[in-house]
This record gives C-alpha cells, sequence and structure tokens, in this order.
C-alpha cells in the first residue's frame, strides 16, 4: 500500500472513527449509516497532501479546473475543525457563491453536525467583509451619526437613479450621480460606472469626467479651477452619501479597507478572532479584497488560497491575476498543486491547455465517448446554423440537452443569439410582475416574483437579506415567508382587471389609475413587515419613473429559450457540461472579444474566458466559428480541434 | 470587563430611554417604590438571556400610560460593557464598537402574526447589519437571585429551585447521578416483593380493564431518568443543630422556623457565589432585595459578604437592588446608586461621580461615617428636611400636620387639590443631623459650595436656625447678623432645583417657636419644670396667663428669651420639652413662616 492510504487512514479516524482499511462500505460503494457518502477512501495522493498541509503556514493551493478543489477544501476545513481546540477562535471558509459555501458546509457538517453553530464561519468573502467589518465598524464614516443603529444601506450601482428618486439627492454637476461612482484600488482612480455590463463595461474614470464636462461647467458658475478642486467636489458628496447612509457593494469593500487601515485594532483581533482563513477561487479576489486578506494576514491569520489563476476572468471587478501571483509569490506562500482533472476527457484537457498557455502537466480522468471526437470545430455562415448543427450533435450523441451549453463571451451576444428582447431588465417591475404572473406557467411565475421583489425594494428601500427575491433582513417568515407574500400580493394584483388593461395607455395612466390598488393589496398584505409605509405615505412612493410617463405602457414579456441554454462564460464557472459550444462572433468588427482570434490572441483575460470555457465540458468541446481560410484553419486546428462535417 | 451602563425604552414605566450606569464590582440600587429598580433588573436579565427570563417577558411589560393611551410596541435594550480585556476583544468581536467597548443589544417586538407573542432579537455594535454570534451570549453568565419570598419554597424540590441550580453548576453536565440512579432503581424494582407484588396488580388490572390489545405496562421507580432531573429532585432536609450526620436525624424544611429557613437559604446562595471563584467568565449576579425576612444583623452581614466577594472576584460585577436603610448605610456611598422615575424614565443618580468640593476627600470619608441607618433613609424618600437637632426633629412632623391641614382646607376652599395630611402620607422624612453641618448631605442634592456631579432628583429642605453671637443674644428686635456658616451659602443653596435652606428670623428654634407663642410654650414648660414651686414657675404661670401674644416687641422677647433659656437648663432638655410640646400643640399654635415655607416647599405645594 502506498503511503497515502495511511493518510486517509488517519483522516478517516479523524472524521468518523473507522479507518477506511476497516470502513465495511469501502468496496461495496454504498453509504455509510452515520455519514453517507464520506468520500474520505476516494481522496487522492495530491488531495492528501493539501488536507495534511499545516496551518501554521500560508498555502497557495494551484488547482486546476475540475480538479475537486472545492471537495478537498470542505474535507480540509472539517479535518481542522474536528481538531480545533480553541473556544474563542476559529475557521473562515470564504467562498464566492452560496452555491460553493453549501457544499464546503455540507462537508463539514456531515461530520460534524454542530461544528458551524459557533466559532468558524463558512460564508462568502463579502458577507464576511461586509458583516465583521463594514456593517461593524465603518459607522465612523458616517460623521455626527447618532442613531442606535448606524447600518448602511447598500445600493446597486446598476439603480437608474430617476427610478429611485431619493438618489438624485446624491448627485453633483449636473447628473454625477453618486451610487455610480466607485473606487478602483489597483489604479487608486476613482471610476464612474454609467453601466458596469460585463465584457464591454462603459466606465469612466473621474478625471476623463472632468475633461470631458469641463466645458460644460465653464458656462456655469461652479466651474472648478482644478482636477483637484473637482474631486474634492465629488468626494464631499461621496461622504455625504455615506454619512447619510448608503454605501454601493463596492463602497462597502473599499469602507472595509478604510477602516483595517485607519484601526489597526480591527486587523488585529479579526485576525485573532479567526487565526485561518481559506479562500475557495480566490482568483476572483478583487485588489480591494486582497488588500483587505493582506491587512489579517500580518496581522497574524494564516491563509490558504485555493483556485486557478488561468480562470481569472473578473479583471472588471478588479480581480488581477498578476496582483495576486505577486502576493503569493512575495508573502512565500507553500505551494500546493492539484494537477487531475476528474471532470474532462485528456483530449479536452490537451486542447484547453494549449488555449490556455498553461505549462504545467494536467491529466484528464473522464472516458471519451466512442462515436465522437472529444474536440471539435463548426463553421457558420449564420450563427443560428451552428445552433443547429450542435443541437443536432447532442441528440446524436445521445446527450441531455440540459446538460449542455452554449457559451458566450458577452451578455449582448447571448441576448443575440437567444433572440431575447434589448431590456433584459424591465425599467417597470410591477408591470412586468403582473404580465408574466398571469401567464401561469413555472418559469414565468418565478421572474414575476422576483421582479415583484425587486420592485418593493426599489419603493421601499429596506436592507435586502439574500436570494433572488430581495427578501428584506429581519423578515419574520425568511426567504420562504417572503416569497409566499409575493404570491399572495401578485394573486390580488392580477386578480384586478384593470391593472391588465394596458390598450392605449402611457405609464403615466396606468400608473396614475392604479396606484391605490397596488398601495392597498402591499400594505394589507404586508402589514406584519415593519418597513412597510403607511397606505397614503404608499401611495405617494408609487410613482411613474422618471422620463417614461410620455410612453405608452409595453407589454413584457420573457425571453424565449433555445433548447441549449446559451449562457455567459462569467456564469458557467465552475460548472460541468457533458457538452459546450462556445460561439464566436462573424467577424471582429463589432466587438473585438466576442471574436474568436481574439481569444488567442488579444487580452490575456480574452485567454483566460476561452479557458474557462473550454474546461467545462466532460465529452465534447466545439468552437463555432465564421466560415475559415486554411490558414485560420490551420490556427484552430493547430490547437487539436478536429473539423465537424 | 464591566457593564457601564444599561438603557432601555418601551420598557414597564421608561416611556423615554432611562440609563442607568454602573461601576466595577459592587452596585447597590435604591430608590421609593415603584421608582423601576426591578426593571432595571430584569431589562438586563433579559439582555444576557438569563435561564428564566425567557418567560419574564409578557405583554404588560411594554410600557403604558397611565390613561393607557400611550402604549410602547416594542421595547430595545442596550447593555454597554467596558474595559475588555484582549481575550475578550476577540470573544466578543461581534459586539464591539470602532473602540472596542462593547455593546448589546436586545430589540423585543410583538409577533404581529401570532399576537401576545413576541419576538426578540440581539445585535451588536453599533450596526444592526453586522454579524452577530448569538453562541457569544453564552460567554457571559447571569445569575439573577429574585426577592426572597418564601425560602422554603426555594429550597425544596423543583425546576426552579435554587439547590438545583448550585447542584447543576457543581455538576458541570457530569452525569454520573443517572447511572446511580438506575442501578438504584433496577436494585429496588428487582428486590423488593412488595413493589413487585403492587406492580402486578396494578398491570393486571390494566389487561383486565381494557384487553391486551390496548394495553400499557407500568413500572414502580423514581422517574428521574435525567441529570437535570434528579437534581431538580434532591430535597434540603436540616437538623437542629451543628453537624448532624446521622441521616435519619434530619427533617422536612416545612418543620424549620421561617428565620432558619432564610438563613438556609442564604447559605445556599453563598455557596453559589463561592463556586463563581473557580470562572473566568464575566458574571452578572443580580440580587433583587436581599433584606426581605432577614434582620438587620444578618443584613449587614449579607452585605459585607457580597461586597468581599465582588473584591476577591475581578470578573462579578454585582448588582443588588434594596429598600434597606441598613443595608444600605453599610456600603460606601460610591456603590449607591439612586433610581427615581421622572417625566416616564429612570432617572438614575449614581453617587460614585459625586464630588463634594474643596474637602471631597473629608467630606466623602464624613457622609461614608455618617450615613447610618437613620440618615439613609433619606435615600428612599419622597422629600427630605433635614433638621439641626433632637428638638425640631421632634417637634416639625407636627407642626408639619398643621400647616399641611391648613393648607388642605384653604386647598379645598379654592377647589385645588388637596395633598396628604402627614409628611409620612407624603413620603417626606424628617432627618436629624445633629448639628449645623448638613451640608455635605445636602451636596447630595443640589451642587453649591463647589459640590459637583449628578443630584438626587428628591426636594431636600434645610431647616437652621440663625444662631447669633452669644453677645447679641439677649438684644430683641429683627434678625440677628448670623453666625452659622449655612447661611452664607443660601442664596447658592436656594438657586439649585431641589435644594432649599430655610432660616429662623430670629435666633434659634425654640426661641422662634416662642416669639409666635409663648403661652403654650410656657404652659409646656411649666408642665415638665422639676421643682413644684419658686420664681420660675411664677414667672412661666405668669407668661402663660398673659393675653395670647404681647404686642409689645420688648416683652415678647423678655418672654421668650426666659422660657428659652430655662428650656435648655440641665433639669429639663430640649428632647423631653418637645416630646410634650408635640404632643400639645393644637390648631391655635402658630407655626412659624420659615417652618411653613419648608414643609409646603418640601411637600410639592409651592
Amino acid at each position: 500500500m502506498t503511503d497515502y492510504s495511511e493518510k486517509r487512514d488517519i483522516l478517516a479516524q479523524e472524521l468518523c472513527g473507522a479507518g477506511v482499511s476497516s470502513c465495511p462500505y469501502r468496496k461495496e460503494d454504498v453509504d455509510c449509516e452515520k455519514f453517507g457518502k464520506c468520500r474520505i477512501w476516494q481522496k487522492t495522493a495530491e488531495q492528501l497532501e493539501y488536507i495534511f498541509s499545516p496551518v501554521s503556514s500560508d498555502v497557495f493551493l494551484k488547482a486546476c479546473a475540475g480538479s475537486g478543489k472545492t471537495e478537498a477544501l470542505g474535507m480540509k476545513a472539517a479535518y481542522e475543525i474536528s481538531r480545533w481546540n480553541s473556544n474563542d477562535s476559529g475557521i473562515a471558509v470564504l467562498t464566492f457563491t452560496n452555491a460553493a459555501t453549501d457544499t464546503v458546509r455540507e462537508r463539514i457538517v456531515r461530520f460534524y453536525p454542530n461544528a458551524l453553530s459557533g466559532k468558524h464561519f463558512i460564508g462568502t468573502v463579502s458577507s464576511f467583509i461586509q458583516g465583521f467589518i463594514t456593517q461593524k465598524f465603518a459607522y465612523v464614516f458616517r460623521k455626527d451619526c447618532e442613531d442606535r443603529d448606524r447600518s448602511f444601506t447598500i445600493v446597486d450601482s446598476d439603480v437608474n437613479a430617476y427610478n429611485s428618486q431619493w438618489l438624485t439627492n446624491y448627485h453633483i454637476f449636473g447628473n454625477i450621480f453618486m451610487h455610480k461612482l466607485n473606487m478602483r484600488l489597483s489604479s487608486n482612480e476613482w471610476i464612474y460606472n454609467e453601466n458596469k455590463n460585463w465584457g464591454n463595461n462603459r466606465e469612466t474614470t473621474l478625471k476623463n469626467i472632468y475633461e470631458n464636462i469641463s466645458h460644460d461647467l465653464a458656462e456655469k458658475e461652479y466651474q472648478p479651477k482644478s482636477y483637484e478642486a473637482f474631486e474634492e467636489n465629488v468626494l464631499n458628496r461621496k461622504d455625504k452619501f455615506w454619512t447619510d447612509g448608503f454605501a454601493t457593494y463596492e463602497d462597502m469593500e473599499y469602507l472595509a479597507y478604510k477602516c483595517l487601515s485607519e484601526k489597526s485594532e480591527i486587523a488585529k483581533y479579526l485576525a485573532l478572532k479567526f487565526p485561518i482563513i481559506m479562500v475557495d477561487e480566490f482568483q476572483d479576489l478583487s485588489v480591494t479584497e486582497l488588500e483587505i486578506l493582506g491587512y489579517l494576514n500580518r496581522a497574524g491569520s494564516k491563509i490558504h488560497f485555493i483556485g486557478d489563476l488561468n480562470q481569472a476572468i473578473y479583471s472588471f471587478k478588479d480581480a488581477l491575476p498578476e496582483r495576486l501571483a505577486k502576493y503569493v509569490e512575495d508573502n512565500n506562500f507553500v505551494r500546493m498543486e492539484l494537477n487531475t482533472n476528474f471532470r474532462s476527457t485528456q483530449k479536452i484537457v490537451d486542447v484547453s491547455r494549449k488555449i490556455g498557455e498553461i505549462k504545467e502537466n494536467i491529466t484528464g480522468t473522464e472516458r471519451s465517448l466512442r462515436n465522437c471526437a472529444d474536440v471539435i470545430y463548426i463553421e457558420y455562415s449564420k450563427e443560428n446554423e451552428a445552433v443547429e448543427k450542435f443541437t443536432e450533435l447532442v441528440h446524436e450523441l445521445n446527450l441531455k440537452s440540459e446538460n449542455c451549453v452554449i457559451a458566450v463571451r458577452t451578455n449582448s451576444h447571448k441576448d443575440m443569439l437567444s433572440g431575447a428582447p434589448k431590456s433584459k431588465t424591465p425599467s417597470h417591475e410591477v408591470i412586468a410582475a403582473v404580465n408574466l404572473w398571469c401567464k401561469r406557467n413555472m418559469e414565468n411565475m418565478k421572474t414575476a416574483i422576483m421582479y415583484m421583489g425587486k420592485q418593493l425594494q426599489k419603493w421601499i428601500k429596506y436592507h435586502v437579506q439574500s436570494g433572488d427575491c430581495y427578501c428584506p433582513k429581519n423578515f419574520e417568515g425568511g426567504n420562504i415567508g417572503w416569497e409566499l407574500k409575493l404570491r399572495d400580493i401578485l394573486n390580488e394584483l392580477c386578480a384586478r382587471t384593470e391593472l391588465l388593461d394596458f390598450e392605449g395607455k402611457n405609464y403615466k395612466d396606468w400608473y396614475g389609475s392604479n396606484r391605490s390598488t397596488i398601495a392597498e393589496i402591499v400594505c394589507k398584505n404586508l402589514s406584519d413587515f415593519s418597513e412597510i409605509p403607511p397606505f397614503e405615505e404608499f401611495k405617494k412612493i408609487i410613482r411613474t419613473p422618471n422620463g417614461t410617463s410620455k410612453k405608452s405602457v409595453e407589454i413584457y414579456s420573457a425571453p424565449k429559450k433555445s433548447e441549449i441554454e446559451v449562457m455567459s462564460i462569467h456564469s458557467i464557472k465552475g460548472k460541468t457540461y457533458d457538452a459546450l459550444m462556445h460561439v464566436s462572433y462573424p467577424s471582429a468588427q463589432n466587438s473585438k472579444i466576442n471574436y474568436w482570434e481574439n481569444w488567442l490572441n488579444g487580452d490575456k483575460e480574452e485567454r483566460r474566458c476561452a479557458y474557462v470555457a473550454a474546461t467545462r465540458p466532460k465529452y465534447l468541446l466545439c468552437w463555432a466559428v465564421p466560415e475559415l481560410d486554411d490558414e485560420k484553419r490551420k490556427v484552430i486546428e493547430e490547437l487539436g480541434f478536429e473539423k465537424y462535417t | 470587563m464591566y457593564i457601564s451602563s444599561v438603557s432601555f425604552k418601551g420598557y414597564k414605566n421608561s416611556k423615554k430611554l432611562s440609563t442607568i450606569s454602573f461601576v466595577k464590582g459592587l452596585n447597590i440600587l435604591l430608590g421609593e417604590n415603584g421608582c423601576g429598580k426591578t426593571a432595571v433588573i430584569n431589562a438586563l436579565r433579559l439582555a444576557l438571556r438569563e435561564q428564566e427570563s425567557i418567560i419574564a417577558f409578557s405583554a404588560d411589560d411594554l410600557y403604558c400610560s397611565l390613561d393607557k393611551k400611550c402604549r410602547a410596541d416594542n421595547v430595545e435594550i442596550d447593555v454597554n460593557f467596558s474595559d475588555l480585556d484582549e481575550d475578550e476583544k476577540v470573544i466578543f468581536y461581534s459586539w464591539c464598537d470602532a473602540d472596542f467597548n462593547a455593546l448589546l443589544h436586545l430589540d423585543i417586538t410583538q409577533n404581529k402574526s401570532r399576537l401576545g407573542t413576541f419576538r426578540r432579537r440581539y445585535w451588536g455594535g453599533r450596526m444592526k447589519a453586522g454579524i452577530f454570534e448569538d453562541e457569544t451570549l453564552d460567554r457571559v453568565e447571569c445569575i439573577y437571585l429574585p426577592p426572597l419570598r418564601d425560602a422554603e419554597v426555594k429550597l425544596s424540590n423543583g425546576k426552579r429551585s435554587r439547590l438545583a441550580y448550585v447542584l447543576k453548576r457543581q455538576f458541570k453536565g457530569d452525569n454520573s447521578l443517572v447511572d446511580k440512579v438506575r442501578d438504584f432503581n433496577n436494585e429496588l424494582t428487582q428486590n423488593d416483593g412488595r413493589l413487585k407484588e403492587t406492580k402486578k396488580n396494578i398491570n393486571e388490572r390494566i389487561t383486565a380493564a381494557i384487553g391486551r390489545e390496548m394495553a400499557q405496562s407500568i413500572n414502580l421507580q423514581f422517574s428521574e431518568t435525567s441529570s437535570d432531573k434528579i437534581m431538580e429532585n434532591i430535597r434540603m432536609v436540616f437538623f437542629p443543630g451543628y453537624g448532624g450526620a446521622d441521616a435519619y436525624a434530619f427533617r422536612d424544611l416545612a418543620t424549620n422556623s421561617l428565620g432558619y429557613n432564610n438563613l438556609l437559604y442564604i447559605a445556599t446562595v453563598f455557596s453559589e457565589l463561592e463556586m463563581l471563584k473557580e470562572t473566568d467568565r464575566f458574571t452578572a449576579v443580580l440580587i433583587e432585595e436581599p433584606e426581605a425576612h432577614l434582620h438587620p444583623q444578618l443584613q449587614i452581614r449579607f452585605i459585607k459578604y457580597i461586597q468581599s466577594v465582588s473584591e476577591s472576584l475581578p470578573s462579578a460585577q454585582i448588582i443588588v437592588t434594596t429598600h434597606s436603610p441598613v443595608l444600605a448605610s453599610s456600603v460606601d456611598i460610591d456603590k449607591l446608586i439612586h433610581l427615581k422615575n421622572i417625566d416616564d424614565s429612570i432617572r438614575a443618580t449614581s453617587l460614585n461621580g459625586k464630588k463634594f468640593g474643596v474637602n471631597d476627600d473629608k467630606d466623602r470619608l464624613y457622609l461614608n461615617r455618617w450615613m447610618d441607618a437613620t440618615k439613609s433613609t433619606m435615600l428612599f424618600s419622597r422629600g427630605i428636611i433635614l433638621v439641626e437637632g433632637i428638638a425640631e426633629a421632634i417637634v416639625v412632623p407636627r407642626l408639619a400636620e398643621l400647616v399641611l391641614e391648613s393648607y388642605n382646607r384653604s386647598a379645598e376652599a379654592s377647589g385645588k387639590a388637596p395633598i396628604g395630611d402627614s409628611l409620612e402620607d407624603m413620603g417626606v422624612s424628617v432627618i436629624n443631623i445633629n448639628g449645623i453641618n448638613f451640608k455635605i448631605f445636602m451636596k447630595l442634592f443640589g451642587n453649591f459650595d463647589g459640590s459637583k456631579g449628578d443630584c438626587i432628583p428628591v426636594r431636600c429642605a434645610g431647616i437652621t436656625d440663625r444662631d447669633p453671637l452669644k453677645a447679641n443674644f439677649s438684644e430683641s428686635g429683627k434678625a440677628m447678623p448670623s453666625t452659622n456658616p449655612m447661611c452664607a451659602l443660601e442664596r447658592e443653596i436656594n438657586s439649585q432645583p431641589y435644594t432649599r435652606l430655610f432660616v429662623s428670623p430670629h435666633k434659634t428654634f425654640e426661641y422662634d417657636l416662642a416669639v409666635e407663642n409663648p403661652s403654650v410654650m410656657a404652659e409646656t414648660l411649666e408642665s415638665v419644670w422639676p421643682s413644684a414651686e419658686g420664681k420660675v414657675k411664677e414667672e412661666l404661670k405668669a407668661i402663660s396667663s398673659r393675653h395670647a401674644k404681647d404686642k409689645d416687641v420688648e416683652n415678647l422677647h423678655k418672654d421668650a428669651m426666659f422660657i428659652y433659656e430655662h428650656l435648655t437648663s440641665p433639669s429639663v432638655g430640649k428632647g423631653l420639652f418637645a416630646s410634650v410640646l408635640a404632643k400639645g400643640t393644637d390648631k391655635t399654635f402658630v407655626v412659624p413662616d420659615y417652618i411653613r415655607d419648608a414643609v409646603l416647599w418640601v411637600c410639592g405645594a409651592k
């Protein structure tokens, strides 16, 4: 027996008390009575090496795609928690999604049902930063606030100020809104996000804005003398935004960073509270988040970074792989590697390595399908052709279409391919919600509930707890209770036919005639909810969003879905599919990043995006590209793609 | 770490925010009934999640105005902790503000979807949206000793028996008792023939009555199967004497005297506190009215013990409420916190923060020395009249009755609301300072002569004499230049909201009374004069037989002087004279203006 089987024994003894060799369930592959699928004996040598790595040092676990890193992380956390003997401090496991949090949590709870009730923290990076830093101490930036509760209300930078009138209080020089202005720490610049769509974000630096509008300002009296004066004016306004208790998600992190840099005690005690911090998918850490962890690291927390810098695709969120690599390098993190990909076939692994320009050897363990090449490309004259061909192929191979995906680089490309209307999210949520609700099918009703929640949050401006439905913090019934309330509200709203009568009406008419009905129904159903304003007041809140009153009411319909779902690369990160087709634009003309050649030659980030897409499928990776000449075909075939005919 | 303050709103009698500050170690809360002492203790119990506080909240605890028009629908309780050590800053991280003081908040709101029930939400620090770890509440201990109403009940078995608390603390989750009881049960049920027989009979009856299909079966045994249950069922028994050892000689507490049961209870409590010495966890000990049923010596003993516990346990903070002047006078005044309900909130005055002026240390010592049980009644009164000697202490309450009677008569006539008939009715105490130096006591109620800090918001009047120089004493006429140092402070004292000085217009208390009432005074003195005959008696008779009041100032002065000089002679004594005078006064007795003013002001009628 190899020496890692011994390690598995130690691990099993620590976690379940049995020991792998004595475990009766091991050979039969049945679930253990006590712990179900414990997965202890499936741990590989490299995973075990990490699980037994010392927690007294900083560790960088470089984990390739499909290497089961979250699983290894969960087991590591369970193992450390089992040996934990401090009552006052704990382990923090930070992830980027609730799904990953659940996986890690499930791993730990399987062995220690009570482990998570106390000192340990398993949750997302942002809930950690907000819960333990910003929403604890950043009240110091709310000057002169004497309220008993000085929490921040979080405002999404995406919100259109004209739909939430109160936000227009926080503007300066015409229409520079404070909730769209965020600090980018990597370049130490204030960035204005007019629209932070993935891929083609329209963002400008404050300096740019100054240069653009100084003409206009020159005509007005309040022209600032210099950029510095301009910036000071703007930041005073931002201060006011904070002082009044508002902050964007980005602000929340920036304020946490400011807390740590101004009050060293915070990092000191937080590091004592969490002497070990493990971060899953660490390549997604923004520079601000990295700085925050850096403070804790210097204050004594040992940090484990688990992830893959080759899959860093959030540079627009200021997650910069070079910075992360440098941090790990400079601070002498112990390096460990997981180089076995349990997801894909060797062929897919090899091609994706070339796409991602990865030097390390990675082993793919999945077996290929018999009747098809693993990696192919389809040439199309129209994009829809490629979608049709791919769908047929999926059928031929007997793969389930729900396990397959069509991947695109940007949301606009996604909308194009899936035939969705231009504005993905409606600006009149309540209208969209009643529209979708009366269609009475699951998918639409789900979306309707979400929009109704979003609308109520917009109107009432409560703190959001979690989930898609904008459930308020402190809502008595929790997420489910909230959804039930929304259901009741929608049912009652749809029972009033006048709400669904859009014929010849403009928005002003619609809101004008339905304002009381909506207010009445909402107030009645949410009478238990303490933040609901009284009827008369609420009626006043329900206003026609600015700039739309004269327009006629548009009926909102949910986007149609193609048989195989079209998804952006950012939303399939971390997921597994049987087959994936990555679709390129016909040319580079309209959008560089949507065109395949730029996936290989453009910005490094584009390569990483292509790599993320390429590492999702188990059996079939497909690129859909426009018709190619021989030279270009050569490029694509050199990567290992075979032409599909 | 210690609780530096608690604030609450919407709870009991606090419509507005009430804030009470505490010191490290021992704190004594005192004040008249209904001032909110229990509210303070219960707010702390709720916030610190003391065991029994779970059941200790109902709709009646929400603030409700007397006319029931205004009701609170939620309660906010905030507890501030200061002086956290390094470990505590980590443990209570989620309670901390940016200066690493801890703040614990409890919001109790009505559960609107299930009326009559309440939701409790705990949060820490300054921001509700931050993370609060519920488990951290378990890192604070809270021991609550309710007022002792019935020692026997508290010592007998049951869930809330004090004895069970002590035992549980002692056993700390050790379950060995369960095994022992099980063994004993087995032994009993298997070996005792009569038990077996009884059990068999019952089981047969069950089967006979309802048949095998539906039947249940029973066993006869001690039913306690959990450690907690066993401990709750252990009873205290007693042996009347020291060192009883034979288990059969012990008797049930029901046969013991009330007094001794109280002692046994106190001893049990002490043994519980003794166990605190082993913990380094912050512990709040909340004790309500420990004096109930304890005679004064035991009260003193009790509070001294508590004080020694608080001194030897840096991690414990003890908060005691009391009605007992004995208890209040037995501890340092620094530990005292006076509570009063004013304008729908509790006004707390911590004597710890008081600065007495130039001679702060000396004055503090003086106060600690002279704050005896009699004088500490001033801390429980609704109004205080400080007097210089025994005569005033005896006569003033009687004069007050006359004043109040006449006030109420004219109030009635003019349609105003009448007030109480006597100082007792009004909750006003007359306190004899035995000397003119009542300045230091008065500084508790007002700031003058360099004193600083919070003042007890209770009206405190000082009645004092002008005390002219002996040389000037025999002179007749109007006000004499005073030698009483208090008089120099008169203006400053009177500028304070809760202090007033009332000075005799002429010379001294008895003299001033005699000027107003020569006949009554002379008669009274004559009745107590030791010799049956003689010049003095004759002169007194002469004075009393003169008309009610001689208009001639010279004569009046002479007579008053004569009465004053003779009643202070060693053969009579002010005390005896005063007692007889107090009995003999009637409606015709003329109360000097300065005394009437003092009485009416203290009673709030002026």
